[in-house]
């Protein structure tokens, strides 16, 4: 039941970010965080219980999954590395079209909203 | 390397997890450490309340989330995701909330008691937290104020370990320190003095500044400019308060000529209401002689060189480059002052530069004071909490059956706890509504009731950030006081099943153990609180009954400045005084009068160096002592007794050998036990006099404050350096209420150019100076009276549970013959233990935490035997009392009713 709701956008701002986060690399939890929080110049405020509520429910909804490698001599007590599924990449490519398509009905219906004027 | 660093912290993580259910925490528990440690690491810059506030947050979520997740698990819910709208986890629906208010209605008693003191509790802490907020937490109206810092000397073998800094020892900063963007400096000390508006004379009072001082601070002008840097020589900025008073608003103001003594100055700026600057502790200075600390005006002037280093009169402000940390600036303050020393021993020797944060020299004294007041606050309301969730365990008790129902008809555990939990929160938030409405006039009283001493009071408020605070409080207190009901009612339920009746089951031993452990929290709790109410109470008592060493009624104070004209010379000076006391001593009323240069009870001194006559030593080792000058009759004035020698006379005129008359403490300090007088001593720049002979020792006087140990003290006659603008003491016959009027008049009539400022009774001085301690006094009180309240409400509370458990044995008991002070005493006994195991603890505690009380003693020990002693006494007599009254209740009912009820 999961699976049907969360890959259905539109996604939460977090959970687009960390999907995002993902796509490039494995990474382990505190890099998804940091990578959220600099991708999204703070826009995304997320706090580490929260960002571990996200996370179990993306690997709930098979989106994510755990990496099982990571890289030698790495330390130990960052937890485990993480990395995307198809179905996660699938949702991300999914929401990266809505988002997409939506930029594309605003820009139609008025040409001004958001263009950069000189 | 992280978790090595912060062992308490990963403690307190690894606590939280326990939290999460078991699969959530195996999975993700590392990771979770690891992040929080990396946050708080990045934290680590920030000041300790920004640090502990990111420990609350961190809590609070884990608090929210692992209990979240431990109910996801408990009520599977199908239209769960991680998706958007309308899939959010249901910790809470209107369905809860409808609940809650119903089970709240059935019960009013309860809630009412309930919200009473949650109201109480929280409506105490949120104006405490309001005067904290303003006071401590608030950053200074200042630009970037987290760069800004204080430089003083630092001075300890004179017994001086912050003090001003000489006008060539800041110039030598300035330009050798490198690790401040910028440094400017201000004479630190307030000057009562006239501005001179159109012809008429206005009291007002000036700072000195050097010109850059406002854009060091970061601060423009609401109207009009601050200074050029190196334009103005004739300009003032005046304060808000002071366009307000003396210019009635007018905002013409710019531009306007004012006269101040012999300077022509020119308006150029109005500063906004919010500006301060300096706050009363960075006064480091001698300190002006009047209570009053507004600024009415700041003049510029620039630092002139070639002044003697040995005079220390100015406060240094610094504006730290980018990166510098205010240690950092400190170190390199102390090089430059260590090559200082080196190349002026004679001024310099000992005296260091110390830098301090801006903030931390602003607050001041006022910070211990307030988190002492904080913690009593926050200690009542946790007594308030343990209250509650006593009241919350006995209603559970009484909805027992109603919970086995449900959970026969479904409901989860998760559903359950989630519904007692509704109920404690929605009691809390009607307790905290009531308390922010209590909260905004006790803010109003609190800020009334504060001394003078305590900084920014007018930005006390109660803001978004108060009430904030508030909400976050009692949902905290409405989840911890539910916790134990919540978890007793979830358990209960599913222990005894609907087949249970009130014949065979008593109220639980599990319920009945957690209501004690509650108790002994809340009596352990009380105990601290009392203890130290007893003692601070004990401390105003001994401050009230200091000996001043002189009378303080009868006695007028009056500050006046000698007018313009006569102010130039000495010989002026002396001429208008002799008419001046003429004047004054033939006011019918007034017995006698003087005059001296500080204020008693007033604050803060002038100062001099001190050394007998051919000690060959450098004056940079010199002790340094107060400085005084005694005009007319001053010592008779004071009633003040000579102790040896003669107090000064007509011997002692401006053309006779000068002559000094010190106090008991200089004697003792320079003498030993030996005589001084005829004894010669050489004195500092600032007396103006370099030789004296002492003629005389005068009795020890509380000068300061009636709290501080007086301190050296050299009088100087007035006739020998007359004084600018001393303070007049006035000894008068009767009511000096009702001569003040006379004086006033005939003042006015005879000297129309002098300023009489307001005359003053020394008594009301008196009381000024305890108020700080009053405040802390009649605060402490209330929260320790609170404190009680509460408690004794908690042991009759949890007696008449035991009694009402007890009924039916206590029935039997007495249908077989036990007499009635026995069963009373099987009631009893249970709360006298508990209640005696709370005072046990808390006595300990409290043995434990009342040195942290410090200064706010006085002339009493935090182990003083006296105080626990009453405590204990007065906790076991009501607590008794407390367990008496349902006790006898419980004996009084008819046996064979009971027995027949239940049939």
């Amino acid at each position: 039941m999961d699976m049907s709701d969360s890959v259905r956008p539109p996604l939460k701002p977090a959970v687009f970010h960390i999907l995002l986060a993902l796509a490039g690399q494995p990474r382990h939890g505190y890099a998804v965080m940091q990578t959220v929080r600099q991708a999204s110049g703070g826009g995304v405020r997320l706090n580490t219980a929260s960002f571990y509520r996200h996370l179990g429910r993306l690997i709930g909804a098979g989106l994510v999954a755990e990496a099982g490698t990571r890289p030698r001599d790495d330390d130990p007590r960052r937890g485990a590395y993480y990395r995307l599924t198809p179905a996660g990449r699938a949702a991300l490519v999914a929401e990266r079209e809505r988002l997409a398509d939506l930029l594309a009905i605003v820009d139609r219906l008025r040409p001004a909203v958001g263009r950069n004027r000189p | 390397m992280t978790a090595e660093r912060h062992p308490a912290l990963v403690r307190l993580l690894r606590a939280l997890l326990r939290l999460y259910p078991r699969a959530t925490r195996d999975r993700f528990g590392d990771g979770l450490v690891y992040g929080e440690l990396r946050d708080f690491e990045a934290a680590r810059h920030r000041t300790l309340p920004m640090r502990l506030l990111f420990v609350v947050r961190m809590a609070t979520q884990h608090l929210w989330h692992g209990l979240a997740a431990r109910l996801r698990r408990a009520t599977p819910a199908p239209d769960r995701g991680v998706t958007g709208a309308g899939r959010r986890l249901r910790l809470s629906s209107l369905q809860d909330w409808r609940a809650a208010w119903r089970a709240a209605r059935t019960a009013p008693l309860t809630s009412v008691l309930v919200i009473g003191s949650l109201a109480l509790g929280i409506g105490a802490t949120t104006a405490i937290f309001s005067v904290v907020q303003a006071v401590l937490l608030d950053p200074l109206p200042y630009g970037e104020p987290d760069r800004l810092v204080m430089v003083s000397s630092h001075a300890p073998s004179q017994g001086r370990p912050v003090g001003p800094v000489s006008t060539a020892d800041f110039l030598d900063l300035r330009e050798r320190a490198s690790t401040f963007e910028r440094l400017e400096a201000f004479q630190a000390n307030i000057v009562p003095t006239t501005l001179t508006i159109d012809g008429e004379p206005v009291p007002a009072q000036r700072v000195v500044v050097t010109p850059g001082m406002f854009d060091l601070l970061g601060r423009t002008a609401a109207i009009g400019r601050v200074f050029d840097a190196d334009a103005d020589r004739d300009a003032i900025v005046i304060s808000h308060g002071c366009w307000q008073r003396v210019f009635g608003g007018d905002p013409g103001v710019i531009g306007r000529r004012v006269g101040n003594g012999q300077l022509t100055l020119t308006v150029t700026g109005v500063m906004p209401p919010d500006f301060a600057f300096p706050y009363p502790s960075m006064l480091l200075g001698p300190v002006s002689f009047t209570a009053n600390t507004d600024v009415d005006f700041w003049l510029p002037v620039e630092p002139a060189t070639g002044t003697p280093r040995a005079a220390r009169s100015l406060g240094v402000v610094g504006r730290l480059a980018g990166g510098v940390t205010p240690e950092q600036a400190h170190a390199e303050a102390m090089a430059v002052a260590a090559a200082l020393e080196r190349s002026h021993p004679d001024s310099n020797a000992g005296v260091g530069l110390t830098v301090s944060r801006l903030h931390d020299q602003a607050v001041g004294g006022s910070r211990p004071v307030l988190l002492l007041l904080f913690a009593g606050v926050v200690a009542v309301l946790l007594i308030g909490c343990a209250n509650t969730a006593g009241l919350l365990l006995a209603r559970g008790s009484a909805r027992r059956h109603e919970m086995a129902l449900r959970r026969a008809l479904g409901a989860t555990r998760g559903r359950l706890i989630r519904q007692v939990l509704h109920e404690s929160v929605l009691l809390a938030l009607v307790g905290a509504g009531l308390g922010a409405a209590l909260a905004l006039p006790a803010t109003g009283l609190l800020v009334s009731m504060a001394p003078a001493d305590v900084p920014r009071l007018d930005a006390v408020d109660i803001d978004a950030g108060v009430l904030t605070f508030a909400v976050l409080v009692a949902v905290l207190t409405g989840l911890a006081t539910g916790l134990v009901p919540a978890l007793a009612a979830a358990r209960g339920a599913a222990l005894t099943g609907l087949s249970s009746s009130d014949r065979t089951a008593t109220s639980g031993p599990a319920r009945q153990s957690a209501r004690s452990v509650l108790v002994v929290v809340e009596v352990a709790l009380v105990v601290v609180v009392v203890v130290a109410t007893g003692l601070v109470v004990r401390s105003f008592f001994h401050v009230l009954r200091v000996d001043t060493g002189f009378r303080t009624d009868r006695l007028l104070t009056l500050q006046i400045a000698v007018p313009g004209d006569a102010a130039r010379s000495p010989d002026g000076r002396r001429a208008f005084y002799a008419r001046f006391f003429e004047t004054l001593t033939a006011v019918p009323g007034v017995v006698r009068a003087g005059g001296t240069t500080r204020l008693p009870l007033g604050g803060a001194d002038s100062t001099t160096e001190i050394a007998r006559e051919g000690s060959g030593l450098p004056i940079a080792e010199w002790p340094v002592v107060d400085l005084r000058r005694a005009l007319f009759d001053y010592f008779a004035t004071m009633e003040m007794p000579i102790l040896r020698g003669r107090g000064f006379d007509e011997r002692d005129g401006p053309d006779d050998p000068p002559v000094v008359v010190i106090n008991q403490t200089l004697s003792r300090l320079l003498y030993g036990g030996a005589s001084p007088v005829g004894e010669r001593v050489q004195l500092g720049p600032n007396a103006g006099i370099a030789s004296a002979a002492i003629i005389g020792v005068v009795a020890d006087i509380r000068h300061r404050d009636l709290e501080t140990a007086p301190s050296p003290e050299v009088y100087i006659r007035a006739a020998q350096n007359p004084p600018v603008a001393p303070i007049i003491a006035i000894r008068t016959a009767g009511d000096p209420g009702t001569t003040a009027p006379a004086i006033r008049r005939a003042l006015e009539q005879a000297f129309p150019d002098v300023p009489i400022g307001s005359l003053r009774a020394m008594q009301a001085l008196r009381a000024d100076a305890a108020a700080p301690r009053l405040f802390v006094t009649v605060l402490v009180s209330v929260f320790g009276s609170l404190g009680l309240t509460l408690a004794v409400a908690g042991v009759y509370g949890l007696t008449s549970l035991v009694a009402a458990a007890r009924l039916r044995e206590l029935a039997i008991r007495q249908a077989l013959g036990a007499a009635r002070p026995t069963v009373v005493w099987l009631v009893v006994g249970h709360s006298a233990r508990v209640a005696t195991l709370g005072l046990a603890i808390g006595l300990g505690i409290a043995l434990l935490a009342t040195p942290a009380l410090g200064a706010s003693l006085f002339g009493v020990r935090p182990a003083d035997p006296a105080t626990y002693a009453l405590v204990a006494g007065v906790l076991l007599a009501t607590t008794l009392i407390a367990a008496a009254v349902p006790a006898i209740r419980a004996s009084r009912v008819d046996p064979v009713a009971i027995l027949r009820r239940d049939g």
